[in-house]
């Protein structure tokens, strides 16, 4: 057997190898974290926080006991949020999103799931453009059944307008 | 015995790329202190998605571009191609301002004339604005004739500046209007006494283009109905005194805010 056919061989194999490794190429871990993490008006409980860049989205895996809640975020076209309640669950839009920035949570679909993550809270403001975000307890998104946002609220403005909607 | 070594390093690169992920992924699960969160493996090589990279860990958030002037990551990309494109931007756009200054030149001229002559025949329509007609020979009710303030045959004195500071859409519409004070009972007082002196069955409401009937006035509780003309017709009108309401609604603007007003003192104003 000649040198080429032996190096080709050999690249073969190292594909193939790496195709079937348990992390696709796609994906990577970004951080993890351990932190509570709290459904509807339950206690807070452990839960472990991985960050993880798949494709161009960020998903945020809560693990629960066996149980793993998870969020993603795309930018493209549009920021968007999804969530969904088990690995195999299809995902749906979030209705919305609060971050409360003295409590470093962050939370979803009216406080239905919160987690204490100031990794990301950390991110926002390291990401933001502006001073919007300084001197802010509370920054809020509501999306449309679409997932695309109608309202960013802030402080004051978040609790004008769950009063304006009756909440 | 040649040829296996020339395989290995081959087979040492597959075996190196395959363990490497997996090595990632089992100091992940194990789970670092708090303190560790962000993962090491983001010190070497590029991201997947080749993203540029922030001041934080990286990870998307969504909120950040919310932050008045979209987040870092959004503005990498965009940037001119090169002066040329900005020149014949800047050309194009003189070209168009030119044009768009000369048409709103010929539209402002248009506009203008047209408001003159607007002006005019409103003008001339105010000059033919009849006054409210003085019904003084009819029905007129017997607490007007003499000392009418005292005759009220209702309970009164309750009403004035207080009362209408304390309407809620008081201070944010006469800020709007730029309404600083409603007429006092002094000046109704005096309006409707000099009124009865004059046998007119109505006041000039001030600073407004209603005149009131004060002898229409009736009051139930707090509610008052009267009758006022408004430069066209005569109307009836129901006003609540406390809630600050005429026709069931907050006055829509200053006129009928002093319409509401002088009623109301009539009726109930010390």
């Amino acid at each position: 057997m000649n040198r080429p056919v032996l190096l080709l061989l050999g690249s073969a194999l190292g594909w193939v190898a790496l195709a079937w490794s348990p992390v696709r190429a796609e994906t990577e871990v970004i951080y993890s974290l351990d932190t509570t993490c709290t459904l509807g008006s339950g206690q807070p409980q452990p839960c472990q926080v991985e960050a993880v860049e798949v494709d161009n989205t960020t998903e945020y895996r809560h693990r629960l006991g066996a149980r793993t809640i998870s969020y993603r975020i795309l930018d493209a076209p549009y920021v968007r949020i999804e969530g969904r309640k088990g690995d195999g669950d299809p995902w749906s839009s979030v209705r919305n999103a609060w971050i409360s920035f003295p409590t470093n949570e962050l939370c979803f679909n009216d406080r239905a799931f919160c987690v204490v993550n100031p990794t990301f809270l950390a991110d926002v403001k390291a990401d933001a453009r502006g001073s919007a975000f300084e001197q802010r307890d509370t920054v809020g998104l509501a999306f449309n059944p679409d997932g695309r946002v109608d309202v960013a609220c802030f402080d004051d403005g978040c609790r004008r307008l769950l009063e304006a909607i009756g909440r | 015995m040649k040829r296996v070594l020339r395989l290995a390093p081959v087979l040492g690169l597959g075996l190196s790329l395959w363990l490497q992920p997996l090595a990632l992924r089992a100091a992940v699960a194990e789970g670092e202190p708090v303190a560790m969160e962000v993962a090491r493996a983001r010190g070497g090589g590029g991201r997947a998605g080749g993203r540029s990279r922030s001041r934080g860990s990286g990870a998307r958030t969504g909120f950040s571009s919310f932050s008045g002037g979209g987040s870092r990551r959004a503005s990498g990309n965009r940037q001119f191609s090169g002066n040329r494109q900005v020149d014949r931007q800047f050309n194009r756009q003189t070209g168009r301002t030119d044009r768009v200054d000369v048409r709103q030149s010929g539209r402002t001229t248009r506009t203008d004339l047209r408001q003159t002559n607007r002006t005019d025949r409103v003008s001339d329509r105010n000059k033919t604005r009849r006054k409210a007609i003085n019904t003084w020979d009819r029905n007129r009710p017997n607490w007007v004739n003499n000392n009418w303030a005292t005759n009220r045959p209702w309970r009164y004195g309750w009403y004035g500046g207080s009362t209408w500071n304390n309407w809620g859409w008081w201070p944010g519409r006469a800020a709007a209007w730029g309404v600083g004070t409603l007429a006092t009972f002094a000046v109704i007082d005096s309006l409707v006494d000099s009124a009865v002196s004059n046998q007119t069955s109505y006041i000039v409401v001030p600073d407004s283009d209603y005149s009131l009937y004060y002898s229409s006035v009736q009051a139930n509780g707090d509610v008052v109905s009267f009758q006022a003309d408004d430069g066209s017709s005569t109307l009836s009108y129901q006003a609540d005194c406390r809630a600050g309401t005429l026709n069931g609604a907050p006055p829509q603007n200053a006129d009928e805010a002093q319409l509401l007003n002088a009623a109301c003192q009539v009726a109930f104003g010390q």
